[in-house]
């Protein structure tokens, strides 16, 4: 299979996934989608190093949540708000104690630096194991264990100061 | 208001990789889980909406990797050599020129004349209705999906519910699917699996595949028959 049709392939059947990762960390669709081309950009880029098919989807997933983070990073650069994230929106069907929890976790997200964002939403959001987003981010147990705690240190002195 | 996640909830990639290769052990959990099953519903909803959205993303595949296109330049003389082998090689009468039908799908095509089993590319009309028989030989989970040719999923049977209807055997399966007036090809799948496999799996593995082509589609965990039909008026 030539690389333009192995590429195309990936897109197809990763392209819902990549997506979604997408959505969730943003929550916006067209910054979705925005992001979706960049980690497409990636993909052409990377097209002669890709990872065998079993452990593309977790190379995608990676990327694309780089991918988030620095657009998030980006965006509130632009908008010259830390805080100016897209998660403030609630959805109607939210009820208000998940407002409030959005609320309370957006002032702690807002404290953290990028890397300890990242490292809080591979385990607090997404369910990862510390050794799991270890793996994920390629840094050691420790690295990820330290930062967790920096996040909720952080996070519990922004909530209650 | 969504269930909120539990412990022994999979992470999320492990759920999106339940998704593209189905595991018994996840396919448990979420058949028990609240917020698992809210995850692969809005799972199955930004897979429509992304593909709703970005059809250019999932029709790369279909544009660059058509074999029409790569081989136009010799289609001229591919046509002339196939007419001389049929010439040479006319089939009789009583074989049929193409696969009559799935082994384990047959598609019953009725309401204009009177009821047939559908061949490999039949040409189907407006208000004729399909009825679907599944063989799977032992006992097996089914679903019954259409792709037409922009690669949109249609879910047919069971057309609601969580779970894959249960068939043992040779079964003529309840309920039935009418066609209305869209013309082109149309792919009925079925997809047999041993374990249940989730209406979210099936459809992100049919989303976007080429109409024309079953062997891009791969459900790990089930197996699949598959019937083309050509939609079109009289």
């Amino acid at each position: 299979m030539r690389d333009g049709d192995a590429l195309s392939e990936i897109c197809r059947r990763l392209g819902p996934a990549i997506y979604r990762r997408c959505l969730k960390i943003l929550r916006n669709p067209d910054e979705a989608a925005d992001a979706c081309q960049k980690v497409y950009m990636q993909l052409v880029r990377h097209r002669s190093r890709l990872p065998p098919e079993p452990e593309q989807l977790r190379w995608v997933y990676v990327v694309a949540t780089r991918v988030c983070f620095a657009q998030l990073r980006d965006d509130a650069w632009e908008t010259a708000s830390g805080a100016e994230l897209n998660h403030d929106a609630p959805a109607p069907t939210d009820s208000f104690a998940e407002v409030a929890d959005r609320q309370m976790a957006l002032k702690a997200l807002s404290c953290a630096t990028e890397h300890e964002r990242m490292v809080a939403w591979l385990v607090l959001v997404d369910g990862h194991s510390q050794e799991e987003a270890a793996e994920l981010l390629s840094l050691s147990r420790k690295t990820v264990g330290k930062r967790i705690q920096l996040f909720l240190a952080n996070a519990r002195r922004g909530v209650f100061e | 208001m969504n269930a909120a996640r539990t412990a022994h909830c999979p992470s999320d990639l492990t759920l999106e990789e339940h998704l593209l290769d189905a595991t018994p052990a996840t396919a448990r959990h979420i058949a028990g889980c609240a917020h698992c099953q809210a995850w692969e519903r809005s799972a199955a909803e930004a897979a429509r909406a992304f593909a709703r959205e970005n059809p250019r993303w999932m029709a790369k595949a279909r544009a660059r990797s058509s074999p029409l296109r790569r081989w136009a330049p010799l289609l001229p003389v591919a046509a002339l050599a196939a007419a001389a082998l049929f010439i040479l090689h006319s089939p009789s009468p009583e074989a049929p020129r193409y696969a009559t039908k799935g082994e384990e799908l047959t598609v019953y095509i009725g309401g204009q004349g009177a009821p047939r089993a559908a061949t490999q590319g039949e040409r189907v009309r407006p208000g004729e209705a399909l009825r679907f028989q599944v063989a799977p030989g032992s006992a097996a989970f089914v679903w019954i999906a259409s792709v037409d040719s922009t690669g949109s999923v249609s879910r047919l049977v069971p057309a609601e519910g969580t779970t894959p209807l249960a068939v043992d055997g040779a079964r003529l399966l309840p309920g039935s699917a009418v066609l209305d007036a869209v013309e082109g090809p149309e792919r009925i799948w079925a997809v047999i699996s041993r374990e249940p496999v989730s209406w979210a799996v099936v459809e992100q593995a049919l989303q976007g595949s080429p109409v024309r082509d079953p062997s891009a589609v791969h459900i790990p965990g089930a197996r699949t028959a598959t019937v083309l039909l050509e939609r079109g008026a009289p």
